[in-house]
């Protein structure tokens, strides 16, 4: 028998009212997530890359238990993950956001916001004191920096005081919503590391929410495409971004820039490796946000910007199928081979 | 926060600017009128309804008066000076009980409101929009005619006039923190509600809540000067700043120190208020107060 996930979405939906479109008529209902499943098993790490508005955020925020699905369970080793839960069990799965500014209190010392979770849970201060010290240790900070307010310390420094304070209740899973987007790439570089560092010492499953996959490759074992609302290729990192068996993320894989100077070797090879679909193809500035007005659409989400897209895209949505052992994709054009 | 870093950070941290002169006269102002307000039976000369009919209409000291009425008489021949002391511990009793009442009732309301969503919340916006309506000294009035005269519900009625400006800015103000990130962290974190709304949401819209409550503190004095103008505040032989502004409305021609002094002590004291409040309101903000170079000439 398999081994128990950590963390499993199953069958996650949700949906936003864009903007109102008059006094008495609702606006349109916008699927940001449609339906994603995915488990993650505990020591893994995990990445979900999409574009803006895929659905990436809402899906994290969803595993946190910071916004209720419309449809769909989140469950922490097989036990439903919802609010109304004990603090212990809320403690399990903690999360880091991009907006390092907007996380922090702008009126709380960064030392006390260190501390603010360490109070709700009820640990002593003696206690809050050596571990604060020791999320210090951790992510890299000097003391000095408890006593100063957010605005006052560096992007990077915020990030790190971000990932102390969502370790502070020592959670078995970290949810990372592009962690390291705004910082400049030097600093991007140390944080991944220092997120990589953690994970290991901590022995923390990581959801690594980002659109990059450079990151992703470098960070996660295990990599789920999101393209509206959906998830269209999902499966080991290297066989997702070595072999990308759906138009989509090829696309995405496409569009990377090159690690160094010269020929874009990832891409190249990952093309070649499907000859049906080597010919199409796919700029960048196709993969536009898709229109999701229009969720119940029949047919590919994708199929409008897919060069290759038949009859049958424009008519059925392709469900995930398996291509080998963990690889999964959904496109009426990939045979499960 | 380790106590130890506390101190250094106060040892360590530059010494702020001085606040400027003009805050600072404002402020000694306000401290002078407390005083004076507490203090009113050792400093008063004459009791407040003490009547020397032989000295009535008596000019300022200044002004031809004598110094056993440095700031004249009125036409009972009581002592301004002494009844603008006594006046300003009630006017300031019920103006600060006033504040108080308005700004606790609609902060606890509008977070009410923003946090229990719903029928709370439409019944509270029903309420806010009613006592915006509602003229509040017709009001007053009413209430005031029907159920007789007393301080604590004078308190009361001057507070009820703006709560609903509390109310409203709480409410939104708490909508839109429930949105932030940091609100999102301590969710994620397990904070309970009152945690999240009282030491979280609140110091970032205090400053809001207090400029508000410096621009309705003068109301409030205002209210109650009208309202005892009416004859409807504070009873003789118990005095107001407003009732004698009222009472030396008619001599302002003659006598023009009877509505003149406690004139000048109204307008000060809520001008003072307001600039304190205002100087306050920059000074609890981090975000401005570290600003490099912010406020400087």
């Amino acid at each position: 028998m398999q081994q128990q996930p950590l963390i499993s979405a199953s069958g996650l939906v949700r949906s936003y009212r864009a903007s109102r479109a008059g006094l008495l008529r609702r606006g349109p209902e916008v699927r940001a997530v449609d339906g994603v499943s995915f488990a993650i098993r505990a020591g893994e790490a995990f990445g979900l890359v999409g574009e803006s508005g895929s659905g990436k955020t809402t899906v994290g925020r969803m595993v946190s238990a910071t916004l209720r699905p419309d449809a769909g369970t989140v469950a922490l080793l097989g036990e439903p993950f919802a609010e109304p839960m004990p603090l212990a069990r809320r403690a399990k799965v903690q999360a880091v956001f991009q907006d390092s500014l907007g996380a922090l209190n702008p009126r709380l010392r960064i030392g006390r916001q260190l501390e603010e979770p360490l109070i709700v849970h009820g640990i002593g201060a003696a206690e809050r004191r050596v571990r604060i010290d020791g999320l210090l240790a951790d992510v890299g900070l000097p003391r000095s920096l408890l006593l100063r307010y957010p605005g006052e310390v560096s992007g990077g420094q915020r990030q790190r005081v971000l990932l102390a304070r969502a370790l502070a209740l020592r959670p078995d899973l970290l949810v990372c919503d592009e962690p390291v987007s705004a910082l400049d790439v030097s600093v991007q570089a140390q944080v991944v590391n220092l997120l990589a560092d953690l994970k290991t010492r901590h022995a923390l499953t990581l959801l690594f929410i980002s659109h990059d996959l450079r990151v992703v490759r470098h960070l996660c074992d295990r990599v789920a495409v999101l393209f509206a609302g959906r998830i269209v290729e999902s499966g080991a990192v290297a066989e997702v971004i070595g072999s990308p068996a759906h138009p989509y993320t090829r696309a995405l894989i496409r569009a990377l820039p090159a690690d160094r100077p010269g020929p874009r070797r990832t891409a190249a090879r990952a093309i070649a490796a499907a000859p049906d679909l080597a010919t199409q193809d796919l700029a960048t500035q196709d993969l536009a946000i898709p229109d999701r007005a229009t969720p119940d659409g029949a047919g590919c989400a994708f199929a409008a910007r897919c060069a290759a897209a038949t009859p049958t895209c424009r008519r059925s949505a392709p469900v995930l199928r398996s291509l080998s052992a963990g690889h999964e994709a959904a496109c009426h054009l990939v045979a499960a081979r | 926060m380790p106590a130890d870093l506390r101190l250094a950070a106060r040892l360590a941290l530059p010494a702020r600017r001085p606040a400027p002169l003009v805050v600072l006269s404002a402020a000694l102002f306000l401290g002078l009128v407390l005083l004076a307000a507490a203090g009113a039976d050792l400093l008063a000369p004459h009791g407040f309804a003490e009547q020397h009919l032989d000295a009535r209409l008596q000019p300022p000291w200044l002004a031809g008066g004598t110094t056993d009425y440095l700031l004249g008489t009125d036409t009972l021949g009581r002592d301004i000076l002494s009844r603008i002391l006594f006046g300003a511990r009630t006017s300031i009793l019920v103006a600060v009980g006033g504040t108080g009442f308005g700004f606790l009732l609609g902060t606890s309301l509008g977070f009410a409101a923003a946090h229990w969503r719903g029928w709370c919340e439409e019944a509270v916006m029903m309420l806010v929009d009613m006592q915006a309506a509602l003229p509040t000294l017709v009001l007053a009035l009413a209430v005031l005619a029907f159920l007789g005269n007393s301080l604590p519900l004078l308190i009361l009625l001057v507070g009820l006039d703006g709560w609903e400006r509390y109310a409203r800015l709480t409410r939104g103000m708490v909508l839109s923190a429930r949105e932030s990130g940091y609100v999102l962290s301590m969710r994620i974190v397990g904070a309970p509600a009152w945690r999240i709304h009282l030491l979280h949401i609140l110091p970032n819209i205090a400053g809001a809540l207090i400029v508000q409550a410096t621009l309705n503190f003068p109301h409030t004095i205002l209210l109650e000067a009208a309202l005892s103008f009416f004859g409807l505040g504070v009873q003789p032989p118990a005095t107001s700043l407003g009732q004698m502004l009222g009472l030396g409305r008619a001599y302002l021609i003659n006598a023009w120190w009877i509505a003149v002094f406690p004139g000048s002590v109204i307008f000060l004291t809520t001008l003072s208020m307001c600039l304190v409040g205002d100087w306050l309101r920059d000074r609890l903000d981090p975000t401005l107060a570290r600003e490099p170079g912010a406020g400087r000439p």
